[in-house]
Order: structure tokens, then sequence, then C-alpha cells
């Protein structure tokens, strides 16, 4: 058999068309920042769910110093999670984070949305505070059964989501549509008769464990996803660059 | 004959050239662990395909640290198609040819 490089095909990586696809997979996917992000936001529904009932209670009880101490929580916290949830604004403290989080891999990234997309996610972001806003006065006006609270929110949660997720395309991985999915899937079956709800005092997690639990397992799915797809670049960008063309004999122009 | 770009058939510019174009910017560490390169032999590599106008390069800081970040132009994507092209070409030249050897 003859098979000396001369004669053979031209010397090349093994599909470097799958090199581009695993990195794009990994760069889409590291996701270890959104799980980070996710806490925050634990953080800051706590700050927003606790002092409203606090405000509520207040105000029926004509409490007005414990009513404005809660406003006082409750104002900034809203404000965090608006800014948070303003693609440039909070896409930008993410990308920060991302880069923290994967230091020792080195950077790799798509570009910041165009302006464009940016303008969407200022309306995104307002939407989706009205909403919350109207969610939180219906539930004060016409005080709805807590096992109801997270498929009212599904409605507005699940397409602000996608939304996001469309405007921080390509930086966004398919992975991250897991987590508007396990949102609405947990709407349906409740609403089909699941008892997977908090009552009593518990009530006010119907909609921060979701939210959160959802977002960090989608997170951490993309994560894992992430050390498959650099595991396999590493693999295919590795191979053979050692071989008996390596760059020193080669590279001569 | 075809024309094989020589910059790009080196095989690790074309490993690095791939992965710029399935995202758009990486930076000097992450080709270095990725590519498993000395730094000598990354920045040689690089400063080739920037040459040859295939690769934008970004220097900045990170707070007080150097950071380089590479980034594939237009040219260089279409040198990188143009490159697959020919080798199409030569494939199916060969193809014709039939250039199995005989037992």
């Amino acid at each position: 058999m003859n098979q000396s490089p001369a004669n053979s095909q031209p010397s090349q990586p093994p599909d470097p068309q799958q090199i581009s696809k695993w990195a794009r997979a990994y760069a889409q996917n590291r996701s270890l920042g959104v799980v980070v992000f996710m806490m925050i936001f634990v953080v800051l529904y706590a700050a927003i769910g606790g002092p409203s009932y606090l405000a509520g209670v207040a105000y029926r009880s004509g409490n007005m110093l414990l009513f404005w101490a809660s406003i006082a929580v409750l104002v900034p916290a809203v404000g965090a999670i608006i800014y948070l949830s303003v693609p440039a604004w909070g896409g930008k403290f993410q990308r920060r984070l991302v880069g923290r989080l994967y230091a020792k891999e080195g950077n790799v990234a798509f570009s910041p949305t165009s302006g464009r997309a940016k303008a969407w996610g200022v309306v995104l972001a307002g939407c989706f505070g009205v909403c919350i806003a109207a969610s939180v006065t219906l539930d004060f006006a016409f005080d709805i059964p807590s096992k109801y609270m997270q498929p009212i929110s599904a409605l507005y949660v699940v397409p602000f989501l996608v939304g996001l997720w469309f405007l921080m395309r390509p930086m966004a991985g398919y992975a991250a549509l897991l987590w508007p999915a396990l949102y609405a899937a947990h709407a349906v079956l409740i609403v089909s008769g699941a008892p997977i709800f908090f009552t009593g005092a518990w009530e006010g997690l119907n909609v921060l464990i979701p939210i959160a639990g959802y977002g960090m397992l989608s997170g951490l799915v993309g994560h894992l996803y992430s050390r498959i797809a650099l595991g396999q670049l590493k693999r295919l960008a590795r191979t053979d660059v050692t071989g008996p063309d390596k760059p020193e004999q080669v590279s001569g122009q | 004959m075809t024309d094989i770009d020589r910059i790009i058939h080196e095989p690790v510019r074309l490993r690095i050239l791939s992965i710029l174009t399935g995202v758009d910017l990486a930076d000097f560490k992450f080709l270095l662990s990725t590519l498993d390169l000395s730094r000598g032999n990354l920045s040689s590599h690089i400063d080739k395909l920037e040459g040859a106008g295939y690769v934008e390069v970004q220097k900045g800081f990170n707070g007080r640290i150097p950071h380089t970040d590479y980034r594939i132009t237009d040219g260089g994507r279409e040198a990188l198609s143009d490159y697959w092209a020919a080798l199409d070409q030569i494939r199916a030249a060969c193809t014709e040819a039939d250039v199995t050897p005989q037992p």
C-alpha cells in the first residue's frame, strides 16, 4: 500500500467544520453565569416578595412605618430586577460574570446584540415590569388562589424568556430554551391538577422556586453541554498538530 | 491545477480559522489552551494569519492585565471558503483520474 503523504489526500484535520460547530456550541453554552445570575434573582425576588407581603399587611393594619419601610426595600429591588432584565445591561453584567467564571479557559464570545435588539430589549423589559406590577395588583385586588400564581405568571414569563432568547442569539444556545419550556410545562401541570404548588405561609414561593429552579437547571444543563463541547473541540483541534506536518516544517512562506 | 492557499493549508492555522468561524471572537488564552500549543508557536501562526489579513487582532486591557482578542475577517472567511472549494476540486479531479493505487 502506498500511503505516503505526497500521494494521499491533502493533509487536513478530521472534519474542521466540526471544529467550528463545537467551538460555537461551547461558546453558546458557557452558562454557569446563568446559575449565579439566578441566585442573584432569587435574592431580588425575595426582596420583592417579602416586602410586598409585609406592605399589604402593614397597610391593612395601618402600620405606615412598616409600610414605607417595605416600599423602601421593594423599589430598589424592582429597579435592580428591571436593570438586570434589560439585555443591554443585564447582558453586560452576565458577560463579565461569565468571563470570571471561565477565566481559566479563556474568553470566547459573540458580539453584543445590535442596537435594534437592544431597543427591543428595553421594550421587552418594560413590558415584563408592567406585567409583574399588573399581576401583583391583580393578586391584591382579587385575592387569586395561590395555586394559580405560577400559571398566571407563565403567561408573561414564558414569552419574556423566549423573547430574551431571540434577542440574545447567537449568544444563547438552545439549552436556554429549556427554561421557558419547563416553566410552561410546570404551569400546564398545575392547571391540570398536579399538586405541585405551595400553600399557606409558603405560597410566595410558587413563582420564585420554579423560575429560579428551572433557570438554574437549564444553566447547569448548558454548562454540562459546554464541557462536552470543549472536550470534543480539544480532541479535534489537537489531532495531528504535532504530526509529520508540524508548523515549523510547513509554515515557511 | 487549483491553487491551494498555503497560509490556510497549514494544519494549525486551519484549526485557528475553523475555531474563529464558529464564534465572533476568541482570546489568546482560549486558543492556547484549546490547541495545546506553546505561546511562541501560537503567536507566529497568528502573525501569519494577521499578515495575510485573515485575522483581526484587538489588543486591550482587563483591568491592568493585557488582553488580546482575535476575530476572523471577511477576507479570512472568504479565503477559507475558497480553500475548501479548491480542496473539493482536487478531490473531484482525483476521483475522475481514478488515482487508486493498482495492485
